[in-house]
């Protein structure tokens, strides 16, 4: 009972709040310095999504993820068991409410949101954008140059030997090697005949040490092909640079096979008609860049103009203009970065809470001063 | 009734931990989605190249359909300097060449196509030297700079202009570039050499002759 109530009061504690508040801005200085160094992913990482952090390897220290669970806890527990719930203390829950909102708003944006990007050259269109960190095997059969029915297999974490089923097609991809970031070979010697089957002409990879940030890996692996319909086991080298799928023909068609980076459908068909630019004058710097895209959404199209600042959104997604590239001819190709992110209106809710709790409170305040400064 | 309350609190918190730690499965999930592919109308001419440019872009943002490519047709060609050895053409790269070190990851030398208005050999420099962490000479003395350049002509008249920036790099260890900067008609090859001051100097001779290599195709 003794040690219930020391946890309890720990919990109910505002040198808890207090101490969670510091080291919140210790975690913030720290975090910031460090991406200086190492880049904003590996400092996200490093500090704001950890639960544990070891400075110079062996001191301890909470990561971002243990102090706000705290936080949370704390003003929790400050709220539904130190609060009386009379009016007077009504300004102090909608602040409390605010704050844990605010707290759980970033968790369902951490744990349900999705970043991604999609390129495309004037006149192109699509309706999957790609992963900036994560890649996929993707197998098509070729039959309409336009759709594709793609299966696909997410190559984050995957053990070598495993097998992949393509039941759909009845056959399996079984992962002989996989390496994170490698590089590739061509032989150089034109009598070697190829051991292995890929479409830049590619014979062997080599495992790469790689950067700091995984946005900069290029994977490669070694697959085989079981259950070909006439029974042939064919050894297929895919490479994250590959400019064009490896394709395999058998009896039943031709099976295109790609690692690319992991698509991500998105609910309309986005096709980049027009992409404009303006510079500084005399100079290479832009001063602004738009993009115009036709948006098509179950067969009704509508053009919407992308700019910096501008962002489109529907439903859930968030297209922002990110950056763009002149192609030869004088067409463009244009970058979007999409955001998918559920919370995104909880930021504002919860602030708004919180303010209003704020001026609640204060009015409250003078109202109870104001009734006792008039009775005595 | 206040520890009941806080224990269930604390109860739901784990259980809820509990779920999520258990839904993550780690056996490979598949998935299926159809894509639309819309391909860009080809150009009005040479529809055959279609390498990217310009700085703003991040060449792991190369577009997802393109066509490969085509060795063949690459404007120019050159010779890999033994014992370099030679990576695939990959996105605004015409090609890479790996130079191994014991001890380090390879250098890397790029050598990448570009259009005419990436030819500005102002902008070029100032935005390598920021690369490098050095301070631009200012005024007339950046004109200086430019003008004493070293320039030669290469295999089949290509004129070239050669940026060293070892006499700015202070520190022995520092990083340092070559540069070596060719246009042909409508097209600017930019072959670049990067790493540290020491080795990149050893390199030298190497990159000259891969220079000397280069002719249109």
């Amino acid at each position: 009972m003794k040690i219930a109530s020391s946890i309890l009061s720990f919990f109910l504690s505002i040198r808890l709040t207090v101490v969670c508040l510091l080291l919140l801005s210790v975690l913030i200085v720290a975090g910031t310095l460090y991406q200086v160094e190492y880049g904003l992913f590996l400092a996200q990482k490093r500090f704001f999504d950890s639960w544990l952090i070891l400075f110079w390897g062996f001191i301890p220290f909470p990561g971002t993820q243990t102090v706000l669970s705290l936080l949370f806890v704390n003003l929790f527990c400050n709220m539904i068991l130190r609060f009386s719930y009379g009016w007077r203390q009504m300004g102090l829950v909608m602040i409390h409410m605010g704050l844990m909102l605010l707290l759980a708003g970033g968790w369902v944006t951490r744990q349900f949101g999705q970043e991604s990007f999609l390129s495309l050259v004037e006149g192109e269109g699509s309706n999957v954008a790609s992963d900036y960190r994560e890649w996929e095997v993707a197998v098509w059969k070729e039959e309409r140059e336009t759709v594709r029915n793609v299966t696909a297999y997410d190559m984050k974490n995957i053990p070598d030997g495993i097998a992949l089923p393509l039941d759909a097609w009845g056959f399996d991809l079984r992962v002989d090697i996989y390496h994170d970031h490698a590089r590739a070979f061509r032989s150089t010697n034109p009598d070697h005949e190829p051991r292995v089957t890929n479409a830049s002409g590619i014979t062997m990879l080599e495992e790469s040490s790689g950067g700091y940030d995984p946005q900069e890996y290029t994977p490669g692996g070694v697959f085989t092909l079981r259950g070909l319909s006439n029974s042939e086991e064919k050894r297929l080298l895919l490479f994250g640079g590959d400019l064009e799928p490896t394709r395999i023909t058998d009896d039943t068609g031709t099976y295109a096979f790609s690692l690319r980076r992991k698509r991500h459908e998105l609910p309309i068909f986005v096709q980049l008609l027009n992409f404009e630019r303006e510079f500084h004058p005399n100079s290479d710097i832009p001063k602004s860049f738009s993009s115009l895209i036709e948006v098509d959404v179950q067969g009704v199209a509508r053009q919407v103009t992308v700019e910096m600042n501008k962002p489109f959104r529907y439903q859930g997604y968030t297209f922002y203009q990110a950056s763009y590239a002149d192609l030869e001819q004088g067409t463009q190709l244009s970058t979007f970065a999409i955001a998918l992110n559920y919370g995104r209106i909880i930021p504002y809710v919860a602030t708004a809470m919180t303010f209003l709790g704020l001026a609640v409170h204060f009015l409250i305040q003078l109202y109870v001063r104001k009734g006792s400064r008039d009775r005595s | 009734m206040l520890f009941f309350r806080f224990s269930l609190f604390i109860g739901s918190i784990l259980c809820c931990v509990l779920i999520g730690t258990a839904c993550r499965d780690s056996t490979p999930v598949q998935r299926q989605y159809t894509e639309y592919v819309l391909a860009a109308p080809p150009p009005p001419e040479d529809p055959g190249h279609d390498h990217p440019h310009d700085g703003m872009m991040d060449a792991s943002l190369a577009p997802v359909v393109t066509s490969p490519p085509d060795q063949g047709e690459a404007p120019f060609v050159f010779e890999t300097p033994e014992p370099w050895r030679a990576l695939p053409a990959s996105g605004m790269r015409m090609a890479t060449l790996l130079i191994d070190h014991e001890g380090m990851d390879p250098l890397e030398c790029t050598l990448t196509v570009l259009g005419p208005e990436s030819a500005g050999l102002e902008g070029n420099l100032v935005r390598w030297m920021g690369q490098l962490d050095i301070d631009p000479p200012r005024g007339d003395a950046f004109q200086r700079y430019m003008d004493d350049l070293e320039r030669m002509e290469g295999k089949d008249g290509l004129q070239w202009t050669l940026v060293d920036f070892a006499p700015l790099v202070k520190q022995d260890d520092g990083l340092n570039m070559m540069v070596g900067i060719t246009q042909q008609g409508a097209r600017v090859l930019f072959v670049r050499l990067l790493g540290p001051k020491n080795i990149v100097e050893g390199e030298r001779d190497r990159f000259r002759q891969l220079l000397f290599s280069i002719r249109p195709s």
